[in-house]
Formats: structure tokens, C-alpha cells, sequence
């Protein structure tokens, strides 16, 4: 992905131990002094090698200490970098589940090394190869028999936003998008229903936790117990144990939806499903790209035809069931190259937190080598009442080629959102769809579909001062 | 969950609020105790009370679990004697 070359990383403020930073390009972790302890206990005791054992850690090298941007460096590393970095707001269900449980396991880990995680933020999860790993070196600091630190911010990042995924509404994750912090305790004890009170495990880290911040929030011996509390570690360990049965006992099940059951109900042949997927794997070959975003992936069918070539691929979709379903498919297959997220391309993630840097959008995020836009045209132009002139502009910001599908007016699926509604799209054919887009991006090759009316385009930008 | 004590009906919730009170008692007794550390985030005390109650009922809960497992047990043994002794009668 492109970025400034030399500039710090905004979203990396709230920790004084250190902050990463860009130079020439590469990412690097600068450790402060302040944390020198706590870094050669993470080495020595041999927690860090046991995490990156068991694939929970992101690994690093040592960077060269002249590199260091201010004068209380301790070190300088450089840490394994994630390809596409992602947000709990934009994960289905599963994988903040599965956040939530490598989040616990961590910190059991570390218990058993007599250190504990500082701080437990989703944002810190990322997912690579498929599966979710801590990428902050720095969230660790030596047990001291207090209370834990970050279980306010476990239950905000993770146990409440799931619990109310699961219990209320699965569009709820969206709460993170607003709350930085995870969704405040109160907010979400208001939001469930009340059976969740005889969940003796939500009942106390949910609802009366909530009370007990209320309770406290204004009371003056509140900074005399924080220091003073103590927490043996098995009642640690207890406290850990009973948030994991919580977050195992969450479930939800991707059905009902839109889109999960999509490809049951086209009229889409067998014959004509079968040709798209080779054209699309043809096209693909042409463009040789280093990673694709599959815009409307749905279920992930044809980002898997980008994956089984080793091509890391986001197959974004608007529907959390069928993003759940792309995920367990990951998982099932242990597929190290699609990482599947919720995302409402009409209305996509934007930048948020402090200066709005702290969280990139989706087209700071962005360029991607090649886009793939399969049979989504007609819901942004139909559906949304794009022009076709914005639509090409859009793709021409976020990929250098492109692979898109014409859905012409007389394809049902068109004709399925037209039903409803007054056909106020004159220029939507496919001479004013190759006239618009062909401002912002050269055609390479089209491709029509055997057995239906749509065409595949690989198409190339026509802007290519800004990314060779 | 209904006990009755002294004539009184109690509810679940009454048991929970009298640990809590208890709890409170506890943080207070560790005050002389434990010193002050340094963390970046807020820990927020309510947080910290909540997880010593969960604490404390944890371990309320498994010191019931052994007791009930001892007395279960003994319970046991004493019915196994029992009916040895009653087996040695009917000799």
C-alpha cells in the first residue's frame, strides 16, 4: 500500500512505551526507555518466543538504534507488517469472536510467564494468514497481583459488542465505528434484552459492571482503590476463564439475510456461473496483480479464484451473514490469502479518532493493485443512483486495473430493482457504461458471458503518473 | 435462588448486593497494603471492584464445590458403611 514515507503513525499515540513510525517507506517500532524492563522481561522469561511459537505475536527484527526519532529510544524494531490492516467494525461475527478468544489466550499465556496484557484493544488484533494475531509488542508489563488493567477494555472492545451481535442485532458492530474505545458498558447493558441478566457471565461483566462504573464514576476514594486493589493471579486466571466461557458461549448463525443465500436464487445458469469463473481467472492471469480487493465478494466464490493463486485478496461485502460465511470457509479451508469484511461500499469505512488518523478509510487504505466489481454495477448505479461518471472516478482512486462485470437493464437481477421503482437511468447500457469508463481507464479485453446478457472488462487506469 | 434467614424471604440478588458490600470491605482492608502502579489506560475503579467481586464469587464457588465434593464424599462412604454394616447383620 502506498504511504508517506517518513511519518509517524498516528494511531499509535496512546501508549508512552513507544510509537511506530515510517522511514523510506518501512515500518518501524520505536521502545522507549520507560519500557526497557518490561521488553527484556517479554524476551527473557521466553513469553515472546512462546507467542510467536504459537502464532499469537507478529515477529520483528532489530532495526538499527540511529534510526531512533527521539532521544529516550531504547530500541528500534521493524515488525512484521500485515498487508491490508483492518477494524472490529468491519469484521463479521466469527472473527471478533475469534479476536476476542486469541486476545484471552494471550493473556493466559502470559500469566503463566507472571506478565499481562496492558491493554486489550481489537484494533491491536489483525489478521494474518487467515487467523488473528496481536501485532503490539508493547502490550505487555509484568503481573503484579493487581487487577487487570484492560478488562474495561476487553468488555468494551469485544464481550459487549458480540453479546450484542448476538443477542439484539448482528448490525450492532457498527457501534464501534462511533465508539473508539468499544461500545460503552452502560450503552450496551441498556441494549440487551433482559434474559441476558440470567447469563450469570454477562450478568456480571456486562450489567453489573456497568453499574459498578456508574456507581464509582464520582466517588472520591475511586484513585486510593485503583492503586491499592490486589489480584492474586489463580483469581486472575478465574476472572480470564469465565470471559472465555462468555465469548464461547456467543453464537450467531449467518442465515435470513439478502445475499447469504444470493447464488441459490439467480437465474444464473450452472453453465454461465462456470464460464464467468474462468473468464474472471483468465482476466486475472492478464493483470497479474500483488493483491486484489473483491468489491460485492459476497460469499468469496470468486475471490477464491485470486486466493488459490497466492494473491492476498479482501473480499469485502455489505452482508454480515455472508461475510460470516466467507470466514468459516477460510477457516475451514485454511485459506492464508482472502480476508473477508463487512463493508457498505456506498457508504464505506471512514477516517476516524484524533484528527481523523487514527482509523484510515477505506481509500486511505487503498491503492489496490487490481479491484474486481462482479455483478455490483447495477446495485451502485441502480440501487444507489450512482452515475456512471462517479462510479469510474471512484475505481480509478482505489485500483490500478480493474475486472467488472456489465449488468445490462434487460438481466432479471436489473429488472428486479427496476420493479419497484421509475426508470430514471437513460444512459445505463453498456455503450455509456464503455464511454464513462473509458475517461478514467483504457479497455484491455472484454469478455461476454455464455447464457446471460453480461460482460466481463479488464480494464487498466489511464493515471499512471500516480502509481509506477 | 430464594433462602430464607431470620423469618426473611432473600432473593439471588439480595446474596449478590451483601457480597458486594463485602467485597467493598475487602478493597478497603488491602488499602494499607498494596502500592501504587503506573498504566497508561483507566482502569476505571468500578472495573476493579468488578473483578474482585467476580474474584471473591469465584472463589466462594469453588470452595462450595470442594466442600459439596467432601461432603458428597463422606456421604458416600457413611452409605457404603451403612450398608456394609447392614449386609454384616444380615450374615
Amino acid at each position: 500500500m502506498e504511504r508517506e514515507s517518513n511519518r509517524t503513525e498516528k494511531s499509535s499515540f496512546r501508549d508512552p512505551s513507544g510509537f511506530l513510525f515510517f522511514q523510506d517507506g518501512v515500518l518501524y517500532r520505536q521502545i522507549n526507555q520507560s519500557y526497557q524492563e518490561d521488553f527484556d522481561l517479554l524476551k527473557k522469561s521466553g513469553l515472546f518466543k512462546r507467542l510467536i511459537k504459537e502464532k499469537l505475536l507478529t515477529t520483528h527484527r532489530e532495526a538499527d538504534p540511529k534510526l531512533a526519532r527521539t532521544k529516550d529510544a531504547y530500541r528500534i524494531i521493524q515488525p512484521e507488517r500485515i498487508s491490508f490492516i483492518s477494524y472490529p467494525y468491519e469484521w463479521s461475527f466469527s472473527q471478533l469472536k475469534d479476536a476476542a478468544l486469541a486476545t484471552l489466550k494471550i493473556q493466559k499465556i502470559a500469566l503463566e510467564y507472571e506478565m499481562i496484557l496492558k491493554d486489550a484493544s481489537a484494533y491491536n488484533i489483525q489478521f494474518l494468514e487467515g487467523k488473528p494475531i496481536l501485532i503490539d509488542t508493547l502490550s505487555f508489563e509484568k503481573f503484579q497481583e493487581k487487577p487487570w488493567v484492560a478488562y474495561k477494555q476487553f468488555c468494551q472492545h469485544f464481550l459487549a459488542p458480540l453479546a450484542l451481535m448476538s443477542y439484539t442485532d448482528i448490525r450492532l458492530n457498527q457501534l464501534l465505528r462511533i465508539h473508539i474505545d468499544g461500545v460503552p458498558l452502560d450503552l450496551a447493558a441498556k441494549l440487551l434484552p433482559q434474559k441476558t441478566k440470567f447469563n450469570p457471565q454477562l450478568l456480571l461483566n456486562i450489567h453489573l459492571h456497568a453499574k459498578s462504573q456508574t456507581y464509582f464514576s464520582d466517588k472520591p476514594q475511586s484513585s486510593r482503590i485503583e492503586k491499592q486493589a490486589k489480584l492474586g493471579k489463580n483469581r486472575l486466571v478465574s476472572i480470564v476463564n469465565g470471559l472465555e466461557s462468555a465469548i464461547r458461549g456467543l453464537n450467531w448463525q449467518p442465515k435470513g439475510t439478502e445475499w447469504a443465500d444470493y447464488y441459490h436464487k439467480t437465474n444464473y445458469s450452472k453453465k454461465a456461473f462456470k464460464e464467468k469463473a474462468v473468464i474472471v481467472e483468465r482476466l486475472l492471469k492478464k493483470a497479474k496483480p500483488n493483491n486484489v480487493w473483491d468489491l460485492g465478494g459476497n460469499t468469496g466464490e470468486f475471490s477464491r479464484i485470486a486466493s488459490d493463486k497466492k494473491i492476498p485478496t479482501v473480499s469485502f461485502d455489505i452482508d454480515p451473514a455472508a461475510v460470516e460465511i466467507n470466514y468459516r470457509l477460510v477457516k475451514e479451508r485454511d485459506d492464508k490469502y482472502i480476508l473477508p469484511l463487512v463493508l457498505d461500499l456506498t457508504n464505506p469505512s471512514p477516517a476516524t479518532g484524533w484528527e481523523n488518523k487514527e482509523r484510515e478509510s477505506l481509500i486511505d487504505r487503498g491503492p489496490v493493485d487490481t479491484v474486481m466489481a462482479l455483478a455490483l454495477i447495477h446495485h451502485l448505479a441502480i440501487s444507489n443512483n450512482l452515475p456512471l461518471a462517479m462510479i469510474a472516478k471512484f475505481f480509478r482512486r482505489v485500483c490500478k486495473s480493474l475486472i467488472i462485470e456489465f449488468v445490462p437493464k434487460e438481466d432479471s437481477q436489473v429488472q428486479r430493482l427496476l420493479a419497484t421503482r421509475e426508470d430514471i437511468f437513460p444512459n445505463y447500457n453498456q455503450d455509456g457504461f464503455e464511454k464513462e469508463f473509458q475517461k478514467e481507464f483504457q479497455i484491455i479485453t472484454k469478455e461476454g458471458i455464455r447464457g446471460s446478457k453480461r460482460t466481463i472488462y479488464l480494464m487498466k487506469s489511464n493515471r499512471k503518473e500516480k502509481f509506477n | 435462588m430464594v433462602s430464607v434467614t431470620n423469618g426473611q424471604i432473600h432473593s439471588g440478588w439480595y446474596k449478590i448486593i451483601r457480597m458486594f458490600a463485602k467485597t467493598l470491605l475487602v478493597v478497603t482492608l488491602y488499602l494499607t497494603l498494596a502500592k501504587g502502579a503506573y498504566a497508561y489506560l483507566d482502569p476505571g475503579t468500578g472495573s476493579y471492584v468488578v473483578q474482585i467481586l467476580i474474584a471473591t464469587l469465584a472463589g466462594g464457588a469453588y470452595v462450595f464445590a470442594m466442600s459439596w465434593s467432601k461432603i458428597k464424599t463422606f456421604l458416600s462412604k457413611l452409605a457404603s458403611k451403612i450398608s456394609k454394616s447392614k449386609d454384616g447383620k444380615g450374615k
